[in-house]
């Protein structure tokens, strides 16, 4: 609230601003509106009644009043002076500007009282008759300037010249020489503060005081009014008159007389020369801001409501001084007779009626205080496009339509950037039955006609302007500030307390086809995100399936076929010398002799080393040998149960536990186990697992056992060669004399083989594998019949051994093949490439 | 007491052989110290299982470490010490996984060797409520049973890679034609000649030799791990030299 | 540090035994021999460990209804009954051998079937897998030892098969001098394994 208290919003635009500017930084309009009670002070009272107050172009914040300031007072001027203000203006001493021209100087415009608030319209209506003019249009008939102008507008006289153009001061009477040039300390303090148009229109003035002669001297001017009007009307301080030289061909044109009515005229010449005038007349369009004059191109756009959109408004020809049109010069003669004759009502054949009614009281004399546009429907400037369409046989637009059509030619977005195509479809896609109504001029009243440069600077809202603009109904008269009396300008106090609908703005996002295709991809890597991606199963048969199958059937059907036949067709092999030595060793055991026997291999080897220890079992049994059987693995037990009870049954020995052999169970602690063992045989298994029997150490032929040297043989059954080596390295020493025999599995012997070959003689014999158990049978026929395990696996086993190598091969020569052919795609490929 | 005796007996040689090595790995260290970056030879089979570890965490598949089934008290036991070092460096880096790695071996002290060395990891790192028991289990009390009884956490529990470090047998070939069915890695090494004869032919990645004993050492076990890595190569050319001295000797007749 | 009283306890204890295999010292013997025996103790409470945790597994997954849980239930059921009949019958007895006999062995000889067949694929997709010298290398000694393995329907190709053939050259040369190197190099892995526990930087006792 605080915020919104410290803001205030411009009554043009509607924007925030701050409450400490005067102005809008926005669209440059007076936020604080000149109140009209204020008193004015009592000494520039006179300044404000006997002069036509131009505009204080200094501060930037009092441009709008200034200008407006100027129109009232110049329309003061023809009036005279205002009831409440006292005394009559005074001319200027010589050597000083016109107060109103002083205040051109830039200071703050005197706030105005109501009584003024005439004469800048009257100034208004001068101004519109000043643009038009020197813009080629044709010019208003007289008759019906006459209607329109306001009594209180005199001519100046033939002589006359225009004091903005001159320099003089108001309060001079018409015809007083103009004053002297300021000197030049005024002129400098005074063109700081003057606008540019106006240092130049002097500059013009001063050139054309040694030209002009011939023109007419008008005749005594009223006081207030401006010179080159003529006299102005009672009441009015009297314009200063100026010499005939300065002034014009134009002016002097209107002293002494209007042309004819219908006649195209062309446009009057600029007092001075005539490249000059339209500056000059462009110069003055700027009431509001000390700016650069726009451009003849704007003036011309601002100026073409007037005469109708679709016309061209032809850029301002020169016009040479001998071009002063009639009419022009008409009104000043008529309307110098008429003021001479203290008659407002002039020659009504030769005045333009807006001339001839310069000297009707107005309401403005009367201080009736009338809205703009409401005095008189001649006072606007719709009089003057009606007759110039009518003369040029033009139809005259509606004028509630005017606005309307303007806005929707130009199509004036109020929106900048994406949003503004948006509001203006929405604008123009709406029915224009749904559209806001557009300003409906009230019946007899003439809508205000602001100037093209004015109404080209008016900010344009699509819901405002409807309601607050196009709507003439809802507009109102302003009734202070400085565009007290205008119709139709946006209330800035009731603004602010009545509820506005704000701006529209477009809720769709302005994307384009790009950034939509890229939303899309994102949205969509988005989603498939949490939804989880199929997992390609692969093939449920594969190579690897395939050759597994391969390898099985072939193996397994060479075994099976082998051993449903029986057949014994390849011959052992021959004996080998590990073979015969561990032969040896056994043949030369005694009789009754007590051999350890550790079985240390896993149950899934149990085939190959029954085929491996068969013969040699059955070899020991056959000397009659006391089997004390011991083991590093929890499985060997079994094993070793298992195996004598196989070799007995397959020699037909008929071995018996406890009789012919002890089963001292597990040695555990692996190495440290058999360490044990070796140092300690009793300590480390002092007890047989069999139930009937477990004192098995105080039995025959334990009982002279004490260490393991003491065995005749130890035996070794393993498949591991880690186990084999342990057994070497941790019992061997501690054997002494007693041989070492190892029974290995065929993976085994390449590890064994150095301790039977070196010289140390660690191992005394060795059988490995099936070939060293096929060996040993060859070796040994008697033994187990000749059909000893090794026998009868011998077949199968050679073939299956066979058929094993010749898929080995195929594979490897597969996969040879496989790798060069792809190697070759490879590199073909890389070729193409 | 003979000190001379004892001095010169095989004991004190071999006590010498202990004690140099000991002190070389200290020396060796306190100079690897400085170096910013340790030079190794380059084992593949190593820098695939740094890889394997961050596409299993990233994947949320497991890491199985198989310890094998030798015990602690023998020679087969430094080869589980081994699998035990890889282990915990293994719980380590996949800490953060979804699926903690999983031990799994064939003995019971390795079972629970593994079940303490993965709990100590976890607590060390802070981590101590992700401790599982099962994550050290016996798969089997032999061999082939242990061999078997690990295929199914292979083929059921989400595994990516499967390391075996430590003592095998022929069987080991199972282990790595499951992980090789299941599309996973297989790293293998042992100190066992048949298993490494194995694992030559069915594993991807195996360890040939003492590669085994420098796996801490490649998977950023301490510093300890790469000076003892440069030990065993310093006493490997002793014993080069030795042997051909002692054969050159033998051939001259001096030995 | 991260639990100093176990790290403490570790590196003490290893000290110890180290010390103990080393120093030929009564006291260090002695020491080593009782911490020995320790560990055997727990490294045969480390199977009953083993078995709990199994069964915590496994139950674990039936109570979450986890997929896969119908096995756990018949490796409860299994192992429950195998436990009941061993302790009824003893680890010898007749039943508890039939349970191993007609259960367990043809389980994982089953299983080393399917191996072999892992093993004669993978040989077969290694160079489509990797293309490089060493594999191919690797490919052609696949073959030879294969090949030499067993007589080829019965033939033995000279210079293939026998004592001095291609495949025992093979394994007694190059796989079993790499072999060794490679266990070299296990060693001094070890070494620096049980090192780095000695000094405390490897803790895998931590709580």
């Amino acid at each position: 609230m605080a915020a919104d208290m410290a803001e205030l919003r411009c009554p043009m635009c509607g924007k925030a601003n701050p409450e400490e500017l005067d102005v809008c930084q926005f669209c440059q309009a007076r936020l604080k509106p000149v109140l009209p009670s204020a008193p004015i002070p009592e000494d520039e009272q006179a300044a404000v009644e006997g002069s036509s107050r131009l505009p204080e172009p200094a501060a930037q914040d009092d441009s709008l009043s200034d200008w407006l300031n100027f129109l009232r007072d110049s329309g003061a001027e023809s009036e005279g002076p205002p009831a409440e203000s006292g005394g009559e203006d005074q001319p200027p001493p010589a050597g000083e500007l016109p107060q109103w021209l002083e205040r051109t100087g830039g200071e703050a415009s005197e706030p105005v009282g109501e009584g003024d608030s005439q004469d800048w319209l009257d100034s208004l209506r001068k101004r519109g008759e000043e643009i038009t003019g020197p813009l080629g249009q044709e010019t208003v008939p007289e008759e019906s300037m006459d209607e329109d102008w306001p009594a209180s507008v005199k001519l100046p006289d033939q002589d006359y010249v225009p004091e903005w153009l001159a320099g003089a001061s108001l309060g001079d009477q018409a015809g007083e020489p103009l004053a002297e040039p300021p000197s030049e300390e005024e002129s400098s303090l005074e063109s700081d503060d003057e606008p540019d148009w106006l240092q130049k229109i002097r500059l013009r003035q001063r050139d054309e005081t040694e030209e002009s002669q011939s023109v007419e001297s008008a005749p005594a001017e009223e006081p207030g009014m401006p010179d080159w009007l003529g006299e102005p009307a009672s009441g009015v301080p009297a314009a200063p008159d100026e010499p005939a030289e300065s002034v014009s061909d134009w002016l002097a044109d209107l002293r002494s007389g209007g042309a004819p009515v219908g006649e195209e005229v062309e446009l009057p010449e600029a007092p001075a020369t005539g490249e000059e005038l339209p500056a000059a007349e462009q110069e003055l369009e700027q009431p509001l801001e000390e700016t650069p004059a726009p451009p003849p191109e704007i003036l011309e756009e601002a100026a073409a409501p007037v005469l109708g959109a679709a016309e061209e408004i032809p850029t301002a020809p020169q016009i040479s001084d001998e071009e002063i049109p009639d009419w022009l010069a008409g009104l000043v003669a008529g309307k110098a007779a008429a003021a001479a004759a203290g008659s407002v009502e002039a020659d009504a054949e030769s005045l333009p009626d807006w001339l001839a009614d310069l000297d009707k009281p107005s309401d403005a004399d009367s201080g009736v205080i009338v809205p703009f546009g409401e005095e008189e429907p001649g006072l606007t400037f719709d009089w003057l496009q009606e007759q110039v369409r009518a003369d040029q046989g033009l139809a005259v637009p509606p004028p509630e339509s005017s606005e309307a059509e303007e806005v929707q030619a130009e199509k004036i977005t109020p929106f900048v950037g994406d949003l503004s195509d948006f509001l203006e479809e929405e604008y123009l896609s709406t029915p224009e039955g749904e559209r806001p109504p557009a300003a409906q001029p009230e019946e007899g009243l003439t809508p205000a006609e602001l100037p093209n440069w004015l109404e080209a600077m008016r900010p344009l809202d699509a819901a405002a302007m409807s309601a607050a603009v196009l709507d003439e109904g809802e507009s109102q008269i302003e009734s202070s500030g400085p565009l007290a009396g205008l119709r139709g300008i946006l209330p800035a106090e009731p603004d602010v307390a009545r509820l506005k609908k704000p701006p529209t703005y477009a809720m769709r996002l302005q994307v384009s086809e790009s950034q939509q295709a890229n939303a899309n991809l994102l949205d969509e890597l988005v989603k498939t995100e949490g939804q989880p991606r199929a997992v390609r199963m692969g093939a449920a048969i594969t190579s690897q399936h395939v050759w597994r199958l391969i390898i099985f059937v072939v193996l397994i059907g060479v075994i099976i076929w082998k051993a449903l036949t029986g057949s014994q067709e390849v011959a052992l092999p021959q004996p080998l010398p590990e073979i015969l030595d561990t032969g040896s060793v056994i043949g030369a055991l005694p009789s009754n002799s007590v051999v350890l026997l550790a079985v240390d291999y896993e149950p899934g080897f149990s085939g190959e080393m029954k085929a491996t220890s068969a013969a040699v079992i059955d070899h020991l049994m056959l000397k009659g040998a006391y089997f004390a059987l011991v083991s590093t693995s929890p499985a060997g037990v079994g094993l070793a149960e298992q195996l004598i009870q196989d070799a007995s049954a397959l020699g037909g020995h008929q071995y018996q536990v406890i009789d012919r052999y002890a089963n001292l169970g597990y040695i555990p602690g692996g190495p440290m186990g058999v360490v044990g063992f070796a140092n300690a045989p009793r300590k480390m298994t002092p007890f047989a697992l069999d139930v009937d029997s477990t004192a098995v150490w105080s039995r025959e032929p334990l009982q002279r056992v004490t260490r393991l040297a003491d065995f005749d043989l130890v035996a070794v059954l393993t498949e591991d060669a880690d186990t084999a080596r342990v057994w070497i390295e941790q019992v061997q020493p501690a054997l002494d004399s007693t041989p070492l025999v190892m029974l290995l599995s065929a993976q085994a012997e390449p590890m064994v083989r150095p301790y039977y070959q070196s010289s140390s003689n660690q191992v005394q014999g060795m059988v490995a594998g099936l070939l060293g158990g096929g060996s040993y049978e060859s070796a040994h026929q008697d033994l187990l019949a000749g059909d000893g395990p090794a026998r009868r696996y011998w077949d199968a086993f050679s073939l299956s051994m066979l058929a094993a190598v010749i898929l080995i091969a195929l594979g490897g020569l597969v996969s040879l093949l496989t790798q060069a052919l792809a190697s070759r795609d490879t590199s073909e490929g890389e070729k193409k490439s | 007491m003979n000190y001379m005796d004892l001095l010169t007996s095989q004991g004190a040689v071999g006590l010498a052989f202990v004690v140099i090595f000991f002190f070389l790995v200290i020396i060796l260290a306190a100079a690897g110290r400085s170096r910013s970056v340790q030079n190794l030879r380059e084992i593949q089979a190593f820098a695939k299982l740094g890889r394997a570890i961050g596409l299993a965490v990233e994947a949320g598949k497991r890491m199985h470490i198989t310890l094998g089934w030798g015990g602690m008290i023998d020679l087969r036991g430094s080869s589980a010490l081994v699998g035990l070092t890889v282990l915990e460096r293994i719980a380590r880096l996949a800490s953060i996984s979804d699926r903690p790695p999983v031990a799994t071996s064939g003995e019971g002290v390795l079972g629970v060797l593994s079940q303490d060395t993965v709990s100590g990891t976890y607590k060390s790192i802070g981590a101590g409520f992700q401790y599982n028991p099962a994550a050290g289990r016996v798969t089997g009390l032999s061999p082939l049973s242990y061999a078997v009884g690990a295929l199914p956490v292979i083929y059921d529990e989400h595994v990516s890679a499967t390391v075996l470090a430590g003592h095998f047998g022929s069987e080991g070939a199972l282990i790595t034609d499951a992980a090789e069915r299941s599309g996973s890695l297989s790293l293998a090494g042992s100190d066992s000649i048949t298993a490494q004869s194995v694992f030559v032919a069915s594993a991807q990645e195996p360890l040939i030799g003492e590669e085994l004993y420098a796996a801490g050492a490649y998977i950023n076990s301490g510093l300890i791990h790469v000076s003892s890595v440069r030990a065993q190569d310093v006493f490997r050319w002793v014993l080069i030299i030795a042997i051909l001295v002692g054969a050159v000797m033998k051939m001259l007749g001096l030995l | 540090m991260k639990a100093p009283v176990s790290t403490a306890i570790a590196i003490a204890f290893g000290l110890i035994v180290l010390l103990g295999y080393f120093i030929p010292l009564p006291l260090f013997n002695a020491l080593r021999d009782i911490l020995l025996e320790w560990a055997i103790v727990l490294a045969g409470v480390a199977v009953f460990v083993g078995v709990a945790n199994l069964f915590l597994v496994h139950g674990r997954k039936i109570s979450r209804s986890q997929p896969g849980s119908g096995y756990s239930y018949v490796v409860i059921i299994a192992m429950l009954a195998t436990i009941i009949v061993a302790a009824l019958f003893g680890p010898t007895g007749y039943w508890s051998l039939w349970l191993f006999k007609n259960i367990q062995v043809p389980v994982e000889t089953s299983l080393i079937g399917v191996l072999a067949i892992i093993l004669v694929y993978a040989a077969a997709r290694l160079l489509r897998r990797k293309l490089n010298l060493f594999s191919i290398i690797f490919f052609a000694t696949v073959l030879v030892v294969l090949l030499g393995s067993v007589p080829l329907l019965g033939i033995e190709i000279p210079g293939l098969h026998g004592e001095f053939g291609l495949r025992s050259l093979l394994i007694q040369l190059p796989a079993v001098a790499g072999a060794r190197g490679i266990l070299l190099g296990v060693a001094l892995g070890a070494l620096a394994a049980g090192i780095r526990v000695l000094m405390g930087v490897d803790r895998p006792y931590g709580g």
